[in-house]
Parts: structure tokens; sequence; C-alpha cells
């Protein structure tokens, strides 16, 4: 290297930066060039002036201020404190984590939301004002008879229920106790009675049995009896499949359907006398109980039109209990008059 | 320039060096946000971070409040310390950083008044002042341009390595030395008549 190059780097190799092999290049330079090595010199010259000069500078504050540095850095650190913990709302960093239940949660808004309709068409219980109303429009109902508390006395009937009866046609007859010893009666014979919808279990009543024609049947074993005893072309009957269908039957749930369709398959072919359902109702529309009061002769067909009848009520609200009440045994009747 | 000849993997090793084992166990306690290991860590510190400081402001009390300032922050920042490297030039790095930005808020009118005071007789009690040599080495870093100023304090008066200089500052190496370059070839010309 010549003094220009070597030039270049005297900087470097006074500070130290240059790596060993160079540094050896430089010196082996500077051993046989003064004007290099002058050059060199002024650089250490110059650093020695400048940290003379400035290293005075710097005062020193004494023992007691060193002292109570630490001790005073302490201080600022605890009043500080506070604040360091306190975090300004835009630097909070999005909470990712949170994503997947902030999407739950909004599913599960958007399925109450979507089935809310539904959940409102099916109460569990019903306003006494409500019933009473229905009772009401219930009488100009034909076939339908409602009674007040002092008729539902003279006919033997106490409690505070409806009693609603099918008869040749279709009979309902509501009794609604409003006060007074009856009304204490009537709650007595509530409390003694299955509440639910859904605990309700079809029974012999006291009519079926002095009728002779009543009796629990078992649901499972129900389709093999009747497969065994009816004649299956009586089953899809034309003419009662079409009542049905004006009945709005498909449109209810599919258990209902089924039932509904046992019961007129086993009305039809025997030809069955009209009969009577005994159907309790209380105060704030639950079903109670379903029985035979007067039996259509076959014990079949009757307990499958008590089958039935739970089935529709449940899921149903109560005028579409009571339009379920009127429709099928209307039909059925006309169904029984066509086949014969 | 030669960038390619520096010692590059000497200050690299020099930065990663183990500081003393004492040292070490401090900085390990006071990541684990042990407040009085961190005190002895300002203990040791407190000196050098203060005079660095000094050396740009150059008054007492600004230096006081950097200092402190610079050390809250360095506790404050504890927890992401890397032990593997030694704490002397990450908090000198904190000071120099938080003293470069208040002279830049103050568009350096701390040294130039500073300048001025002691130009015009100010501080007689400094024993420096009387030192006719001394004075004009003074004065003639500080009229310095502030970006050559800094790159020859840090060299000359801390000796940091052009690699620390280059990290701490944010810079280039070839910037460091170009800058430090030229404010040795100014105090040449500045000093000429004392060298």
């Amino acid at each position: 290297m010549n003094c220009k190059e070597i030039e270049k780097l005297l900087q470097l190799y006074h500070d130290g930066e240059l790596e060993p092999e160079q540094r050896k290049e430089i010196e082996c330079h500077l051993s046989g060039c003064p004007a290099c090595q002058a050059k060199l010199a002024e650089f250490s010259a110059l650093d020695e002036l400048i940290r003379d000069g400035e290293a005075e500078k710097v005062p020193d504050p004494g023992k007691h201020y060193w002292h109570s540095f630490s001790m005073r850095l302490t201080r600022k650190l605890v009043s500080r404190r506070p604040s360091r913990l306190r975090i300004p709302a835009r630097t909070k960093p999005f909470r990712f984590w949170l994503i997947p239940y902030l999407s739950a949660g909004a599913a599960i808004i958007l399925v109450l939301i979507v089935s809310l309709p539904f959940l409102r068409d099916v109460p569990t219980t019903f306003s006494e004002k409500e019933v009473l109303s229905e009772a009401a429009e219930m009488e100009e109902a034909p076939g339908v008879t409602v009674l007040d508390s002092k008729q539902a006395a003279e006919e033997g009937t106490v409690g505070r229920t409806s009693e609603i009866h099918f008869g040749e046609a279709l009979e309902l007859r509501s009794v609604i106790p409003e006060s007074g010893e009856d009304k204490e009666e009537a709650e007595d014979a509530v409390l003694s009675l299955p509440r639910a919808d859904t605990d309700v279990k079809p029974t012999s009543g006291m009519g079926a049995a002095e009728e002779g024609g009543g009796g629990e049947i078992e649901a499972g074993g129900l389709q093999e009896r009747q497969a065994k005893e009816e004649p299956s072309e009586a089953v899809d009957d034309g003419e009662t499949k079409g009542l049905k269908d004006r009945a709005g039957f498909f449109t209810r749930p599919s258990n209902t359907e089924k039932a509904l369709d046992e019961s007129m398959r086993f009305q039809t072919p025997f030809s069955p006398p009209p009969g009577t359902l005994k159907v309790v109702v209380d105060s704030v529309g639950k079903l109670v109980e379903v029985t035979i009061k007067n039996s259509c002769g076959n014990p079949q067909a009757d307990t499958a039109a008590i089958n039935a009848y739970i089935y529709q009520w449940q899921g149903q609200t109560f005028r579409q209990r009571r339009a379920m009440l009127l429709v099928p045994f209307e039909e059925t009747d006309t169904n029984v008059e066509s086949n014969d | 320039m030669p960038q390619g000849v520096l010692q590059g993997k000497k200050a690299d090793q020099d930065a990663k060096q183990d500081a003393p084992p004492e040292e070490q166990q401090l900085l390990a306690k006071a990541k684990q946000g042990d407040a009085e290991a961190f005190g002895k860590l300002v203990e040791i510190y407190q000196r050098r971070v203060y005079t660095v400081i000094y050396r740009f402001v150059r008054n007492h009390n600004d230096a006081d409040d950097l200092a402190q300032e610079a050390f809250i922050r360095a506790y404050k920042a504890m927890d992401r310390f890397d032990l593997r490297y030694p704490f002397g030039p990450w908090m000198y790095r904190i000071a120099i950083n938080l003293t470069f930005n208040q002279l830049k808020k103050r568009k350096l009118r701390m040294v130039d008044a500073d300048l001025e005071r002691e130009s015009s007789g100010g501080n007689p009690v400094s024993s420096w002042e009387t030192d006719d040599r001394r004075h004009k080495v003074h004065q003639a870093i500080a009229r310095l341009p502030f970006k050559l100023r800094q790159v020859l304090v840090l060299r000359v008066y801390e000796d940091w390595s052009y690699v620390q200089i280059s990290e701490v500052l944010e810079l280039p190496i070839g910037t460091v030395m170009s800058r430090l370059s030229r404010a040795r070839e100014t105090l040449k010309e500045a000093l000429g008549d004392l060298l």
C-alpha cells in the first residue's frame, strides 16, 4: 500500500477498528514512512487534547449527591407506579382470543332470534283470562257448550277445570268456577291431578270403565295389533286422506299425524258408534286428564283417540288446541258416515 | 470507504462479552423485577451515565434529571433486556437517545447558551476556565455541528467502537466514520496551534 491508501486507513488504525492483517500492513508501512507516522501522531495528539480539555469539564456533584441518587430514583419510581399500570385505551391490543367466544355468542343470539316465533307459539301455560276468553268463544262453535260454575255444579263436575266432551258430533263443556268455595275445591282437585302437559297419560276413565270399552293401551304394541286386525286398504282410503288434508293434518308434527291416522284407521273398518272423550283442562289451559266417557265400542279406537288427542295437544297454543278439538272428530264422524 | 476492514466481528464479540459475575447476578434479578438488584446496578453506572449526559447538556440540573429519567426507563424496560449482552452499552443507549431527543426539542439552545455564558465569563468557580488551553478545546468542541459532536464524544470520551456508536445512533458504520473524520478535521483546524 502507498501513502495515499494508508492515509485513508489511519483513522481506523488509530481507533483500533482494523483487522489484525491490515494492522500489520499499516505498521509495516509506518515503520518506513515518517510522513504517515506524523499524520498518525496528529490523531493521537488531538484525542489527547480533547480528553484533557473535556475530562476536567464534568464536575463531581459530591458524595451526598451520589448517595441520594438511587434513593431519589426509587422515590420517582414509586410515585409513577400508578401511571405505569394505566394503559391508554388506544394502545390496548385487540383480544384475538375473544373471537371464538364472540362468534359463539352471535350464533346463539341469531338462533334465538330465528326461533323466537316458534318459541312464542308454544307456551306452557296460559292466563286464566285467556282461558275464559277462549271458553266464551267456544260457545259459539257448533257442538260446544260452555258451562258456568253453577251449571257445572248441577252436572256434578267440581273443580277449577274445564271439562270437554266429544259427543256424537262434538260436545265441549267448560267449567270454570270463579270464586268462593267452588274455587277452593277446584284448587284442591287440581292439585290432586297431574299438572304438566307432557305428564298427561291416557287413562281409562270412569265412563269408559262403566261401559267396558276402556283400558290403557301401550303405544308400542298398538301398531302391531292394528296391522293384524284391520284391512290395510282402509288405512289409505282416498276420502279419508282428503278429509285429513282439509283438516290441516299435514301441517302438524309427524307424530301427531301418525296418531290421528291410527285413530281413524281403528274407527273406519268397524264403523264404531261415536264415542265421547272426557278432557279435563285446568284454569291455565293445561291438559290434566283425557279419558273415555262414552266408548265407541272399539277399545283400540278409543285409546287411539286418546293418544291422538294428547299428541295434538302438545306443541299447540290454546287457540290451536281449541281448533284441534273441533276438527278431527267432526271429520272422523263424517268419515264414518261416508263409509256406512 | 474501507468498511470491509473494520473489526466488525471483534466489535460484536466485545458487545457480547460477559459482564462480571456479580453484575450478571444483579442483572438476572433485576430482570425478574428485583428493585434492590436494580438499585445496585444504578450505583454502579450512575456516574458514567451522568457524565455522558453532562457532556452533551453541560449543566448539572439537566444532567441529573435526564440521568434519573434514563434509569427509570431502563427499569421499565428491564424485562426486555437480553442477558447475553452487557448492561453498560444498553444503558448508555437509553441515556443518549433520551438526551439527544431532549436536545432536539430544545434545538441545541442549551449548549449554545452554556457556551455563551462560559465565553462571557460565567461559571467562574470552575477550575478549567482558568486554563486557556482547555477553554479553547471546549469551545471548539461545543461549536461542532451536533451530528459531528455526538460521534466524537462517544468515540473519544467513551471509547466506543464504531459498531456500538452506529447501533446507539442508528447510523450506518460508514456514516459514523465519515462524521468522525469530519469532526477531527474541524478540530484540527480550530486547535492547530495547540497540537
